[in-house]
């Protein structure tokens, strides 16, 4: 019945609660799934190693000290950051159209924090000690150093992973009431409902939901920026010629925010050809997303050609070590992601290209390649050219930091492909909402009204 | 439709919250006590030694004074642990602990060196220098506690950072502090350089 | 792989320890040092391991043993008490290590009966207080994982060699030691040259010769050339003002090292007199680093300008060979005259050491720059010719018994002689080594040798001095030092140390002997046993002309002593390994050196494997570019390739393998060609030039009075200025948002001297010594990651045909406003109240942040356990000192436990602490005291008198750092631009 109600424009909710509750599993999902699961296992053991045998067993020397543990947390806690800002700002502007993109925006948020947040430990030399960096009465009366952006860092991911978690599962509540309604194993019910937290969907119930849920909202939309701006802060501080910039925080939320955007739009699209959600997706959120890439790539361009600027004004030495990242040995990492996530969004320009699902896709994919290219370039390149020539090195990943990156990512479609099975991938009661908005004449408010029309 | 859950399941439900919290709290509080307690630490507890050597008997009744064996404690690292030899030129001539001082003379006619089980134990990248304490006025009691009255000798403090630090912490340090601009004081006694390198 | 195993001693060898013993031997480790019992695990750098575990059965006599099951970090009673001994306080024992058969003279510092440091010492002409890198390392090849322990015969064998050792003396007596050869390496020792004088005298049929490979003799010979004597040459660098070397390396590794680097930089630190440094080479060297004027030429012209020098100064009648001297050389020497110095190297044939000698006592520097002495080593025949004639007394049959006496021929001899074949032709061989190096492999027998800092024995400084050795630990039961043996075999059952005393009972007067001994003990050095002068005249038709180098095809070839590992006898030393090459920085290899332009023309680049082809015997191996090599010839580093040793085995290139006897320095018509082969070289400095960036500064001595006049910045005249560099302001008047401390105790800080820095790696290797820096080896250096905490940084400046050659030695700067101290997460590098950058182990988790954040990248950190696996023992490592964990980052802490003791030795006293009072490890250890360091806030004190020259600045003080290690500026005096056409 789901792919009946997917022809209609607007298909009866019950479409999506049905994709959760339909109980086969597509043997599409199950490879991918076991694909995921796998790529995980290989993460898990390339961790054992690491700790077992210590982290000499990356490529990592003196002067490169931070590989690929710095440059995933960096893109991964980028996605997240975005991720979630695009979230709140949806939920926080009450656009009416945003119901579709939100809980991809919301889970997608969630999943790569939880990505990010473990590679500052991982990356540690004695990992065990991580808790050094949390202030607590030790016996041994030494407290952590808090001007290092190291410990601001800490809290942020603390901060970031509680506050989307709470937003995507508060979020979540209702929905889970609905499938509670609608299962029919005894199991479920009684799983669906504990999740629940006993919603009765009475109006006191939808007042205090709607109230949490927009604070958190409210709450995301400054952390996102503050937290991405603190992830700046780590390499700004520095006195390392390429890092020790102006426009790193802006920089980073810019190139952060295009690497979420870009991660949502491909899970969204996926879910939607997978799960038949055409009705639920439509042309226009997809118009709004590509417009969004474009006017990012168009401030990251900017940030780069600012970058280059600053380095031949700044001094000699930073104009060396930009030289050095634009034409020696990595610079097919700076110019791969010059052309990835400043020039690859620019086709969305043309509609035909908006139009066409495997092009967005496409755009998607590269943003965030971009983005993890751009991330090597700031940490690795950044050391490149450094003060003395004397230490200048090269660096090499080993083969133990790959598995790192394509674990992460597993990690990351493990748990993606667990929510698109097993949690309404679109708030059921936002489309409550949105149709009853939709179907009255009167609209909520002139803003969500303007943009409730439709372009087409 | 029919209830899934009966009406009782809300209580249960608030009341796993409100243990979860308190689980935290009592661990957190727990956690503090307990690193801090004399029990962690083995505070007053004696190792089997191989020899019943009394400090009581030796410091306490027979009062010799803790150099008698202890020598080079005011001018080196290391108090100095007795050789077997020093025990027996007493022993030797006196008929008292006759089979107990059997593996101490055994070590002697063997040159053997001769193993106390430790009881004060200081972490290998904390160096502590028996000399520079007696000779700044630090006396012995004061880290081992009334060790005349032990008749098998047991730490008298934690010997954690902390408890070294509250004496270094307190002392007044030789000539004008030092300042950082943030008006806060470097205490030379607190430098971690004095007690790691 | 096949050949490595056969290859492995246990394979082919049963020691008798092994037959019975060994089990117990076991044990007996296990009980003594219960952490090394899991040292002998396999894995990545096993190699390195296996030095750990080696010390389980190296010389342990020196502290007591715990038995097996010996609790946990247990206190120990010792039996009895020993007399002078505070538990917890080094001692220092006065000895003197060989090299090349002179004495160096050092302080050992020994914790609880251990060995853990080497220090110089002041009262030795050939130390002064100072050490060159090779004594520095001695601690470590006291513990090579190979060591023998037990006779060994070749193919096993069950006979206990003791007993038969007086067989053998009574056996050699019988028949007056007939076809008898003692090939010993060379010998300055009075004790053992007197032993072997009485052993000759009982076997008058037995005959005596010294082998090294990488000898001084020509020098020598050059002398009896012209002087009709063969007589010792030393120079007094510190009293030229002009200094030619042709050829020569006075400032390079070498007996003598310590004595010339400090005399010459004496000679350099009074801008007043200031001697000019002439230097003719074919391969950049330490001497050529620090040259006003370097002319970088083959060798075969050597000959020729040696002649050209002495025709310009009427010593010989001017030859027209077209030899062109470069203007104002011959000028400088005539106005220096006495004060002039010309000096010919260990290359050079000994017709151009006649025309040297010629030229100095032409000038009249004999007595003022150079002494002349009659010969320190032995007087036995020496050299390649002797080597030659044994091989070929070998082939007659004429030698039927062979004893080697800690020398590897059949690895060191020139290649045409193949000794190691021959060796095993003898009947009866004998041999006294360390290890079952390849000579010993060859041997019928080998008995273990005691290690210096084992032994009882005297050596002669350069000079002639002598110093005392006096074991610093018991050696292991078993081995015997070579004075021991030559007893032995004389028939005499005497123990070193009364063979020694015994020699030196006649040298004192007789009432007073005991007294004097013991003084001498103390000291180290036996007064008055210099040797004085001889006055020389020219013998009568002296002069010979040089042989002219045959005009063959193809590149000249130079060998040339390893700085590393010399001429291979420290190649099982990791640390010698791991320590940078001066010039090619270079680890745990050797390579063909080869100049820029000629390695272009022959399609190489560093790292290329290639074939050299020199008179029918070949060798492949990578080159590496040099620049300031001279063009059209290879310099080939001996002492690598070895083809035993578990170190030191399949390390490098064998250029041994390629020497001829008739050319054992200098050979012509190679031929080398790319093999198409890529090899792995590790080393440390990947980048060789200052790009423009004013890192080290240099002042020209003509511009020096003006500047002292101005009392300005050494900043005005940067190295890097040519490349347009301005040198930006100085830290002081930029404001900083780092906290500001005021100073009331000392506060510590450093000036490094550039113009006293010869670049010798004596400061590189103590520190390490010192600070239990780990060795890493070889893939984990091409990784980037050795350990050093203090290295030096060696940079190229100008035409890479003919470029200048700086040195800076880099540690922590210890800034007042450190970068790294803000990033730090957890507190764990921090300001002290004494100014340091103190980094705490122990607290650190790893996030390496600081690293990042150090702008002179003088970071180490731990990737791995290197501490378990870096190839020092644990028991050996300086107590004082916190050995580090994996994951942790280190540092330079300014030799922050030297600080602590005189901190507690003054507060104990009742008194402030002295300046001069700390002696960093680095600074003790430096020939040429380019190190200066003490408290900065006391104006009066050294380092803030030299931080007060005009010269000083700071690295990188644009960046507002406040480095406390600061700089003075070196001091040149290149040619004027009329002098330069």
């Amino acid at each position: 019945m789901a792919d009946a109600g997917a022809e209609a424009p607007h298909p009866p909710h019950g479409a999506i609660g049905g994709v959760v509750l339909r109980q086969r599993f597509g043997w599409r999902w199950l490879a991918a799934f076991a694909a995921a699961v796998a790529g995980s296992l290989l993460f898990v053991y390339a961790t054992v190693v690491l700790v077992v045998r210590g982290v000499g067993v990356w490529g990592t020397n003196i002067p490169h000290v931070w590989g690929f543990d710095i440059i995933n947390y960096a893109w991964w806690i980028g996605i997240a950051n975005a991720a979630s800002l695009m979230a709140a700002a949806f939920t926080v502007r009450r656009a009416p159209w945003r119901s579709a993109l939100n809980r991809f925006a919301e889970s997608v948020a969630l999943f790569s924090v939880i990505c990010a947040g473990l590679f500052p430990i991982l990356h540690l030399g004695r990992p065990w000690l991580f808790h050094w960096v949390f202030p607590y009465p030790a016996t041994f009366g030494v407290w952590p150093q808090f001007r290092s952006p190291l410990v601001w860092d800490f809290f942020t991911i603390l901060t970031h992973l509680v506050v989307t978690a709470s937003f995507w599962y508060v979020g979540l509540i209702p929905d889970l009431a609905h499938l509670r309604d609608r299962a029919r194993g005894a199991l479920a019910r009684k799983v669906f409902g504990v999740l629940a937290l006993g919603w009765r969907g009475s109006a006191r119930h939808w007042r205090n939901h709607q109230r949490a849920y927009h604070t958190l909202a409210g709450l995301l939309v400054a952390m996102a920026v503050f937290m991405q701006s603190t992830v700046s802060t780590e390499f700004a501080v520095t006195l390392v010629p390429e890092w020790h910039q102006p426009r790193y925080p802006l920089y980073f939320v810019v190139s952060g925010l295009i690497s979420g955007i870009g991660m949502v739009l491909v899970v969204a699209l996926l879910a939607r050809h997978f799960f038949e959600l055409h009705g639920f997706i439509t042309q226009r959120h997809l118009d709004v997303v590509s417009s969004l890439l474009i006017a990012n790539a168009i401030v990251i361009a900017w940030s780069y050609a600012f970058e280059a600027f600053s380095s031949w004004y700044a001094s000699k030495v930073e104009l060396q070590s930009w030289l050095l990242r634009a034409t020696g040995e990595f610079a097919w990492l700076y110019w791969g992601a010059v052309a990835c996530a400043v020039l690859a969004p620019q086709v969305l320009w043309w509609r035909r290209m908006r139009r066409n699902v495997a092009a967005l896709i496409l755009v998607g994919l590269l943003v965030a390649v971009g983005i993890w290219l751009d991330r090597f370039m700031i940490v690795v390149g950044g050391l490149l050219g450094d003060y003395l020539p004397s230490a200048w090195e090269g660096y090499s990943p080993s083969v133990w930091e790959w598995p790192l990156l394509v674990g992460s990512i597993a990690v990351y479609g493990t748990l993606i492909l667990l929510f698109l099975r097993f949690v309404p991938v679109i708030p059921v009661f936002e489309v409550h909402a949105g149709r009853r908005d939709e179907d009255g004449d009167e609209a909520r408010d002139e803003d969500g009204d303007r943009s409730g029309e439709d372009d087409r | 439709m029919a209830q899934i859950f009966p009406p009782r399941s809300t209580t249960i439900a608030r009341s796993i919250l409100a243990g979860i919290v308190a689980a935290v709290l009592v661990a957190a509080v727990g956690g503090y006590v307990v690193t801090r307690s004399d029990w962690y630490w083995r505070v007053g507890k004696a190792e089997p030694q191989p020899v019943p050597f009394s400090h009581l008997l030796h410091a306490g009744d027979l009062g010799l004074d803790c150099r008698y064996c202890h020598t080079t404690v005011e001018r080196s690292a290391l108090a100095g642990i007795p050789p077997a030899q020093t025990c027996l030129g007493c022993h030797d001539g006196l008929p008292v602990g006759g089979a107990a001082l059997g593996p101490l003379r055994t070590a002697f006619d063997t040159g053997e060196p001769f193993l106390w089980n430790r009881v004060h134990r200081v972490p290998d990248h904390a160096l502590f220098h028996h000399g520079i304490h007696v000779s700044s006025g630090v006396g012995c009691a004061t880290c081992h506690g009334p060790v005349e009255e032990m008749p098998r000798i047991a730490k008298a403090g934690t010997l954690s950072m902390s408890w070294c630090l509250d004496c270094h912490r307190e002392v007044e340090p030789v000539g004008p502090p030092v300042t950082d601009g943030d008006g806060g004081l470097l205490h030379p006694l607190t430098d971690c350089s004095r007690c790691h390198r | 792989m096949t050949e490595r195993d056969e290859d492995r001693p246990e394979a082919t060898w049963r020691s008798l320890e092994a037959l019975d013993g060994d089990a117990g031997a076991l044990r007996w480790r296990d009980g003594e040092f219960p952490d090394l019992a899991r040292a002998t695990a396999t894995g990545r750098r096993s190699l390195l391991k296996l030095m750990g575990a080696s010390v389980a059965l190296a010389g342990t006599a020196g502290c007591e043993r715990l038995p097996a099951e010996a609790p946990a970090d247990p206190i120990v009673s010792r039996a009895g008490a020993t007399p002078g001994h505070v538990p917890g306080e080094p001692l220092f024992f006065a000895t003197s290590l060989p090299l090349e058969g002179y004495g160096r003279g050092v302080l050992v510092e020994s914790h609880e009966g251990r060995p853990t440091k080497i220090e110089g010492n002041p009262l030795h002409p050939a130390s002064l207080g100072a050490t060159d890198a090779f004594a520095q390392a001695a601690i470590l090849s006291l513990y090579a994982p190979d060591r023998l322990r037990a006779a060994l015969r070749r193919g096993g064998g069950r006979r206990r060699l003791d007993g038969t050792l007086a067989q053998l003396a009574a056996e050699f007596a019988a028949d007056g030691g007939a076809g008898l050869r003692l090939l010993t390496g060379p010998v300055s020792s009075p004790s053992l040259t007197a032993g072997i004088a009485s052993l000759l005298d009982r076997l008058p049929e037995a005959r005596w010769l010294q082998w090294s490979p990488v000898g001084d003799g020509n020098r020598l010979d050059g002398a009896a050339l012209a002087f009709g004597e063969r007589l010792e040459t030393r120079l007094d660098l510190a009293r030229a003002s002009v200094i030619v070397a042709i050829d020569d390396d006075p400032l390079g590794p070498g007996p003598n090292q310590v004595a010339n680097g400090a005399g010459f930089i004496a000679g350099r630190r009074d801008p007043a007199r200031f001697s000019r440094l002439w230097v003719f080479e074919a391969c950049p060297s330490l001497t050529g680093a620090r040259a006003d004027r370097r002319f970088p030429v083959s060798p075969r012209a050597v000959p020729a300008i040696a002649r050209a020098v002495a025709a310009a100064l009427g010593v010989v009648p001017p030859a027209d060979d077209g030899v062109e001297l470069p203007p104002g050389l011959v000028e400088d020497l005539r106005r220096a005259g006495p004060a002039a110095v010309v000096t010919a190297g260990r290359r050079a044939p000994p017709e151009v050491h006649a025309l040297v000698h010629a030229v100095n006592l032409a000038l009249g520097a004999v007595g003022t720059t150079v002494h002349h002495t009659r010969p320190v080593l032995a007087g036995a025949p020496s050299g390649v010719a002797a080597l030659a004639a044994l091989a070929a007394e070998i082939d007659a049959g004429a030698v039927s018994r062979l004893v080697v006496i800690d020398a590897n021929p059949a690895y060191d001899a020139p290649a045409d002689l193949d000794l190691a074949r021959r060796i095993r032709r003898v009947p009866f061989s004998l041999c006294l080594a360390s290890r079952l190096d390849e000579t010993a492999a060859e041997c019928l027998w080998t008995l273990p040798l005691a290690h210096p800092l084992e032994s009882w024995g005297d050596l002669r400084a350069p000079n002639g001095t002598v110093g005392l050795m006096q074991p610093a630990l018991a050696p292991p039961a078993g081995t015997m030092t070579a004075l021991e043996l030559v007893a032995r075999l004389a028939g005499s059952e005497a123990p070193a140390r009364e063979l020694v005393r015994g020699y030196w009972e006649q040298a004192f007067p007789p009432g007073e002997f005991e007294a004097a001994w013991l003084r001498t003990l103390h000291d180290g050095v036996v007064e008055g046993t210099a040797f004085e002068e001889i006055p020389v005249r020219l013998a009568p038709g002296w002069e010979v002309p040089p042989p002219v180098p045959a005009q063959g095809e193809g590149l000249t070839v130079l060998f040339a002593p390893d700085p590393s590992v010399w001429d291979g006898q420290f190649a099982d030393n990791a640390w010698l390994q791991e320590l940078p090459k001066p010039l090619t920085k270079l680890v745990w290899d050797n390579a063909i050196l080869i100049a820029p332009a000629t390695a272009a023309r022959l399609g190489l680049a560093n790292g290329d494997g290639a074939v050299l082809e020199l008179h029918g015997r070949a060798l492949e191996a990578p080159v590496w570019l040099l620049p300031g090599h001279a063009p059209d010839c290879v310099t080939l580093p001996l002492g690598y390739g070895h083809r035993r040793g578990d170190v030191a085995r399949g390390l490098g290139f064998d250029a041994y393998s390629v020497r001829r006897s008739e050319a054992p320095w200098v050979d012509g018509g190679a031929v080398l060609q790319p093999s198409g082969r890529r090899h792995l070289l590790a080393t440390t400095q990947d980048h060789g030039t200052m790009v423009g960036r004013d890192l080290v500064r240099s002042v020209p001595l003509a511009r020096l009075a003006a500047m002292a006049a101005l009392g300005g910045e050494a900043g005005g005249e940067a190295a890097g200025e040519e490349a347009g560099e301005e040198t930006e302001v100085a830290g002081e008047d930029l404001p900083s948002i780092y906290p500001e401390y005021d100073y009331s105790g000392p506060a510590w800080g450093m000036a490094v001297d550039l113009n006293a820095c010869i670049g010798c790696n004596a400061c590189v290797i103590a520190c390490q010594v010192e600070n239990n820096v780990p060795a890493v080896g070889k893939e984990e250096v091409a990784r980037g990651r050795e350990m050093h905490w203090l290295r030096i940084d060696r940079y190229w400046e100008g035409d890479p045909a003919d470029p200048r050659i700086h040195f800076q030695p880099v540690l922590c700067m210890h800034c007042e406003k450190a970068p790294c101290e803000v990033v730090c997460p957890v507190n764990a590098t921090v300001h002290d109240s004494e100014g340091l950058n103190v980094m705490v182990y122990n607290r650190c988790i790893g996030t390496r942040y600081c690293s990042n954040n150090c702008p002179y990248k003088v970071r180490r950190f731990n990737w791995f356990d290197y501490a378990d696996e870096g190839g020092r023992p644990e028991v050996t490592a300086n107590p004082d000192v916190t050995l580090r964990e994996r994951g942790v980052m280190e540092k330079c802490t300014y030799c922050v436990q030297r600080i602590q003791k005189a901190r507690i030795q003054a507060k104990l006293e009742d008194r402030p602490i002295a300046d001069g009072e700390v002696v960093t490890a680095c600074q003790q250890a430096c020939p040429t005291r380019a190190f200066t360091f003490g408290d900065i806030t006391d104006p009066a004190s050294a380092v803030s008198r030299a931080k007060a020259s005009p010269l000083n600045y700071g690295l990188l003080e644009e960046l507002n750092t406040r480095p406390r290690t600061t700089y003075l500026a070196r001091i040149d005096d290149p040619p004027a631009p009329e002098e330069a056409s």
